[in-house]
């Protein structure tokens, strides 16, 4: 048996102010060579773990011993400052990250090199377009010399471009031997990188095992409660302001006066889409101002697709009592086969009021002809052009 | 082990006090020259003031008194307010990243050094219009320097740490500074606090006492043995405190 890299033993953490802890009773542990994924719903206590992990945080209970030189990427750029110049950040945010500055000295051509700065690098850092910044810092993160690498969800950042150079950065130094803690919601990174996956959930471990088995289980339970009857019940799915609720969601097909199967639908074919939402009857004026936004998101967790009802030219009216309401026409349905989840926000002016994952689910089922090549997510449609 | 940790960190230190070296006069057009002009104004102002009033010196003019000591007094005032706000001011730093925290006061401490040189000099500079240049005014320097670092570690450590467990600090703080300004000799001589309680307690006394001793030979009679106690003590209070705060931050903030 390989020696162990890191060894948790119960941890705990409990924030003031807050009724339930943020961490309790987590144990794992991961030998030395190799990757540990990190999922959950927010809240769920991933990063909470990675900074008791990286020494920010003092557990309240148990221990965690990392056996290495650690480096741990809560976010990049870590203590980059504005008026410096793009050599001297690298510097700075090296020596932060536990380098020495020789260190760095010996690096500085090959980091440089990765970030593709170019002669940029003397120049101040707030001069730089948010890309080359976040570039540059990843360079400086992954080029860290330590045994053990903590991330946390930096490979949500950059192009597309970028951020597959960085997945790839990140298979190399696994391959080089280190070890790796990753904390994501890109499941397909995860599933990529990781042997094992740890599911956090309301602070305590739910599961752990191998990542395929474990993403299969989490995808399920995500579905499993955007089929929930009540979808508003659970608040752990609930964020925003208050006064305003999402109350339903519901899919049918245009004509489709039986409603029958809302969950499976067929692609092309015209649906409506019905939303309710709930709130104080004084504020029931503001219904044509309130913006629905609706993110898709299939099986692998990808938002695949996103409507904004405003930008549609589609509102809310007031409905029964308290209530408004907002039917719109999606036509035709683009979703090429497989699984999804719709993720709903209702807001106001820039202010989130209601925000609930997982308020629909449906399938898109298969075609028998067409046959339809699954790749992707979205049917793109051509006609002829002269 | 926090020795250890402190010795290991000297990169992170260096980087710091290099960030606020470039960063501190950037935006602006004089750059360092303030840390020329900045003192030789307030010595000027506050000694024409001192000079109207005919605040008796012993036969030394006000400006003179003023230009042996403004810099060191410049120097422990800036690190006091500075350390108040440290913690506060790096918190995004503190919460994301490990290293151990007394290295952020640690530089500010040394980070104000330089302007502590350059004004010391332009005190110097002014100082020799209206009395004889002597050589002696330069040996001081580096006894300026080494009781100045003593004299304000301890109690930078321990504002840092007040700083980031009550923001009510910066509001008192302003108070506080121009209190101990007129409690410590740095417009007069130590002979003016006499009969002031409490005053051999304050820990910046030998600092500027000793300055005054070596530029005007002033025998004060006062004993510097309880303002060192007092800087003692806040140095070790401080650092045990820091040690057992430090880890703590990254959720107090």
């Amino acid at each position: 048996m390989k020696p162990l890299a890191i060894e948790a033993r119960g941890l705990g953490k409990r924030f003031r102010g807050m009724g339930e802890p943020a961490l309790e009773g987590v144990s794992f542990s991961l030998e030395a060579g190799s990757r540990l994924g990190i999922v959950g719903n927010n809240g769920a206590g991933k990063s909470t773990l990675l900074k008791i992990l990286s020494r920010v945080l003092l557990p309240d209970s148990g221990e965690a011993f990392l056996r290495g030189r650690v480096a741990s990427l809560l976010e990049l750029g870590s203590g980059f400052h504005p008026e410096l110049s793009g050599r001297d950040n690298v510097f700075l945010s090296g020596t932060l990250l536990g380098m020495k500055r020789s260190e760095v000295r010996s690096r500085f051509d090959e980091i440089c090199e990765f970030s593709g700065i170019g002669p940029a690098i003397d120049r101040k850092v707030k001069d730089y377009s948010s890309g080359m910044y976040v570039r540059l810092a990843f360079s400086v993160a992954s080029h860290l010399d330590a045994d053990i690498l903590l991330l946390d969800e930096v490979l949500a950042v950059g192009d597309p471009g970028f951020q597959a150079r960085c997945l790839q950065r990140i298979e190399e130094l696994g391959e080089s031997g280190k070890s790796i803690v990753l904390v994501s919601h890109h499941l397909d990174s995860l599933e990529r990188f990781c042997e094992r996956a740890l599911w956090l959930e309301r602070g305590r471990v739910r599961m752990e095992a191998e990542t395929p088995e474990l993403v299969r289980a989490y995808l399920d339970s995500l579905r499993d409660r955007a089929r929930g009857e009540t979808p508003a019940s659970d608040p752990e799915l609930r964020k925003g302001s208050g006064g305003w609720r999402i109350r339903q969601i519901r899919l049918f097909e245009e004509g489709d006066v039986r409603e029958s199967k809302p969950e499976e639908t067929r692609r092309g074919a015209p649906y409506i889409l019905e939303i309710e939402a709930q709130g104080a009857e004084e504020t029931l004026a503001q219904a044509a101002e309130i913006g629905l936004s609706l993110n898709f998101v299939n099986e692998r967790a990808q938002v695949v697709g996103s409507l904004d009802s405003l930008r549609s030219g589609v509102w809310f009216e007031p409905w029964g009592a308290e209530g408004i309401r907002l039917r719109c026409r999606i036509d035709p349905w683009p979703f090429l086969p497989g699984e999804y989840v719709v993720r709903a926000r209702l807001s106001l002016g820039g202010r989130l009021l209601d925000k609930l994952e997982g308020g629909l689910a449906f399938r898109v089922l298969e075609e028998s002809w067409p046959k339809v090549v699954r790749q992707g997510a979205v049917e793109i449609r051509a006609t002829p052009f002269p | 082990m926090a020795w250890r940790e402190l010795w290991d960190a000297r990169d992170v230190l260096w980087s710091l006090l290099l960030r606020d070296w470039k960063v501190r006069y950037a935006p602006t057009r004089l750059g360092w020259l303030w840390a020329l002009v900045q003192p030789a104004a307030a010595i000027l102002i506050i000694g024409w003031v001192f000079g109207r009033f005919r605040v008796p010196q012993g036969g030394v003019p006000s400006s003179v008194y003023l230009a042996s000591t403004w810099a060191l007094w410049q120097y422990f005032s800036t690190v006091v307010v500075q350390c108040s706000q440290v913690y506060v001011q790096n918190a995004a730093l503190l919460k994301k990243v490990h290293f151990p925290r007394v290295v952020l006061p640690l530089s500010k401490v040394l980070g104000a050094l330089p302007e502590l040189v350059l004004g010391a000099l332009v005190g110097m500079a002014i100082a020799s219009f209206q009395s004889p240049f002597q050589w002696g005014w330069l040996a001081s320097l580096p006894i300026a320097l080494a009781m100045a670092v003593v004299c304000s570690l301890g109690l930078a450590l321990v504002v840092a740490n007040v700083g980031a467990l009550w923001r009510d600090l910066g509001f008192g703080l302003p108070a506080l500074i121009q209190l101990l300004f007129f409690v410590s000799p740095v417009a007069f001589g130590a002979q003016r606090l006499k009969g002031i309680p409490g005053v051999i307690w304050n820990p910046l006394l030998p600092a500027l006492d000793v300055q005054h001793r070596l530029w005007f030979g002033a025998h004060t009679q006062l004993g510097h043995g309880e303002a060192l106690w007092v800087a003692g003590l806040l140095l070790i209070g401080g650092a045990l405190w820091s040690w057992k705060l430090g880890p703590q931050l990254g959720a107090q903030l």
